[in-house]
């Protein structure tokens, strides 16, 4: 159910970008807490206790074998997860970003309004690009700090490349 | 023109209960939600079936693709009221604001 409510949430973001920046703060802190900075190591861990492990499978081959997902199916919830959040977080930049390019001297978008506007912006923009700049430094991980040694958890920062990121 | 295909899909999304074959409903939404973002002016109707429905999807659904058509066509193609009503409840899905959202 997490990857159905980050696309949703992502929808908000793009198309209510006012409806959403009224509870973004809060939304935004859960998202982090609870899926940007959960490790899919840890995800991994349990599900392989649950899942059927295959008996024919050689495990030296691991690091050979194809790092993407052959069927989008197989992709787990919170990788979709992870990737909605960082799609929920370019949104916002770039509705940030619009609010603060439009022309100043427009009805009642003084030139104040502009320069909070464009401040807000910054404020915004900022930490995504330098979150964006760790993943791809870290091959997909949040910081240095967490190990990302599971594979499939590079598929969801090359995924991000391969959509338009 | 563009009415009346709203409506068959309005009412192909109402009727589907997930069980068709082939995923008409699935379809008919991903249509309704890419009409209403091409036209501005393409409005769904105020039936509150079709609302419901759609609010039903956005908060209940663990398909990722109907919850992101769904809130789509939600938020462009319905009042905006609706919109930060279905927002608020999606925050926290919680039964007794679901349960608001079906007076909208």
């Amino acid at each position: 159910m997490l990857a159905a409510r980050v696309a949703a949430l992502v929808e908000f973001a793009r198309y209510a970008p006012e409806a959403f920046e009224d509870l973004s703060d809060i939304v935004l802190e859960r998202l982090m807490r609870r899926v940007v900075y959960v490790s899919i190591v840890v995800c991994f861990f349990f599900l392989s206790l649950v899942l059927p492990r295959n008996p024919f499978k050689d495990e030296t081959l691991e690091d050979e074998e194809e790092e993407w997902y052959e069927d989008t199916a197989n992709i787990p919830p919170l990788v979709w997860a992870k990737i909605g959040t960082l799609k929920l977080l370019r949104h916002r930049c770039l509705n940030a970003a619009l609010r603060a390019s439009r022309d100043i001297p427009n009805g009642d978008h003084t030139l104040d309004t502009a320069m909070e506007e464009k401040e807000k912006a910054e404020k915004m923009v900022g930490p995504v690009i330098k979150m964006l700049q760790a993943l791809m430094v870290h091959d997909g991980a949040i910081s240095e700090n967490v190990k990302e040694e599971y594979v499939p958890l590079l598929h969801w920062t090359c995924l991000c490349v391969d959509m338009g990121w | 023109m563009v009415k009346g295909h709203l409506a068959e899909l309005e009412r192909h999304v109402v009727l589907d209960d997930g069980s068709s074959k082939g995923d008409e409903g699935q379809v008919a939404l991903r249509l309704l939600a890419n009409l209403v973002r091409a036209d501005s002016d393409v409005k769904l109707s105020a039936s509150s079936r079709t609302l419901e429905r759609l609010t039903t999807m956005v908060l209940e659904t663990r398909n990722r693709e109907l919850a992101k058509f769904a809130t789509r066509a939600t938020i462009l193609g319905a009042a905006t009221q609706v919109t930060i009503q279905v927002f608020e409840a999606s925050r926290g899905y919680l039964p007794r604001e679901r349960q608001a959202l079906t007076h909208v």
